[in-house]
């Protein structure tokens, strides 16, 4: 059917868009999974004649959250650097027991989330600001400001490299 | 004439209107901090396009394509969730089993009651047999699954043929629902074994649920998509291979 193919041609992109929130493989691939059950169960819900990329974007998304809010890690930490350093430091150490990260993984993983999904939309994903802020419905304005902290972050951990 | 951060990077973002662009682009002329500072912003949106890129490249994992496949077929599985869930939870208490061994343990556990329950034998409708330790469709069911199209099911059948596909053994699988017994079985010689079964019934939510479960396993197995009713056909004449 038409609507599994449209999500069928998307999956490349909701899976890297999966990854560069959680990082890992499988978490990511089970995020993905999650969401298009999801999808499926309310596809009713999706108006046709919208963006499909948008929706599914945003299912994605918000289970990430709830997935993450559940596991009671990387609490809202923005403006405050040492819980940030305190906690991502946890997060590094027990993904560095698991397996071996890339410098980007790491520098993503340590953003807070707010940052990681707002440069994750539009310096990964390529959506235009006003894109990305309706997906997560906020503010043009707060979406910059997180992506012009996510940035200053990443250049931090990265940009001696890059 | 100097530029906030905000609007460096929506210059490098794409975002800024054509005479903004003009003047970060004239000023980056006579300012080499500022263009070294555009080139950072550049380079990083590079570095994370090489790092991530690759993964929109990369082959899809059958479990969601699969799960693509069935629902185009079917109904949705929407018991992954649920067991994601109650996975994480069992995690935190203790290592937990994969779903693949839960999901092998509960399809073992319902074999075992269901051929508890209606035997492997004697009479012509028993649905089961025994060859060389292994379970195989007999009487009506192995009817069903040798002859039966989904497309062409006779109402005087006792089993619904559900899903056709070819699973990653290579074997052609077949999905079946009955009044007494559900499941899946797998072409291998000339005989139909049983991959995994359920009780069936005749109630409308436990069939349902049943089928439900049913269509889980199937997603797993398939290599593709369910085959589609030309294919089903050309099987059928060519003796499932």
């Amino acid at each position: 059917m038409a609507f599994e193919q449209d999500l069928l041609e998307l999956l490349p992109r909701l899976r890297r868009f999966a990854r560069s929130l959680t990082r890992d493989i499988n978490d990511a691939d089970d995020l993905c999974q999650m969401a298009l059950e999801r999808a499926l169960n309310k596809r009713d819900q999706w108006q046709v004649g919208t963006r499909l990329d948008s929706w599914m974007y945003r299912i994605t998304r918000n289970i990430w959250i709830d997935t993450v809010r559940a596991a009671g890690r990387h609490k809202h930490v923005a403006n405050d650097d040492d819980a940030m350093e305190n906690i991502a430091g946890d997060d590094h150490q027990r993904m560095e027991s698991r397996m071996e990260l890339n410098d980007v993984d790491r520098a993503m993983d340590r953003l807070p989330i707010e940052q990681r999904e707002a440069v994750s939309l539009v310096l990964v994903e390529g959506f235009a600001y006003k894109e990305a802020a309706a997906l997560l419905d906020i503010p043009i304005g707060t979406l910059t400001s997180r992506l012009v902290r996510g940035r200053e972050a990443l250049q931090r951990k990265l940009g001696e490299a890059a | 004439m100097t530029f906030d951060e905000a609007t460096i990077m929506a210059y490098v973002d794409g975002e800024c209107d054509a005479v903004t662009v003009k003047r970060i682009e004239k000023a980056m002329e006579t300012d080499p901090a500022l263009a070294k500072q555009i080139e950072q912003e550049q380079a990083l949106r590079d570095k994370l396009s090489a790092h991530y890129d690759p993964v929109a490249e990369e082959a899809v994992p059958d479990r969601l394509t699969a799960m693509l496949n069935a629902s185009a077929a079917s109904n949705v599985d929407s018991s992954f969730t649920v067991r994601k869930a109650e996975q994480d939870e069992s995690k935190q208490r203790r290592r937990s089993m994969g779903i693949a061994q839960w999901g092998a343990m509960a399809a073992t556990l319902a074999l075992g009651v269901v051929v508890g329950q209606y035997g492997l034998g004697g009479g012509s409708d028993a649905p089961f047999a025994q060859q060389d330790g292994a379970l195989v469709a007999s009487g009506p069911l192995e009817d069903a699954l040798e002859t039966q199209l989904a497309s062409m099911q006779p109402d005087d059948s006792d089993y619904r043929i559900g899903l056709t596909f070819r699973a990653k053994t290579g074997n052609i699988c077949r999905s079946f629902t009955g009044e007494a017994v559900s499941g899946i079985g797998c072409r291998d010689g000339q005989q139909w074994k049983m991959h995994s079964t359920l009780p069936g019934g005749t109630e409308g939510d436990y069939r349902q649920a049943s089928s439900s479960k049913i269509n889980a396993i199937a997603a797993e197995m398939m290599v593709d998509a369910p085959v589609d009713a030309d294919t089903e056909r050309k099987l059928l004449e060519t003796g499932w291979k």
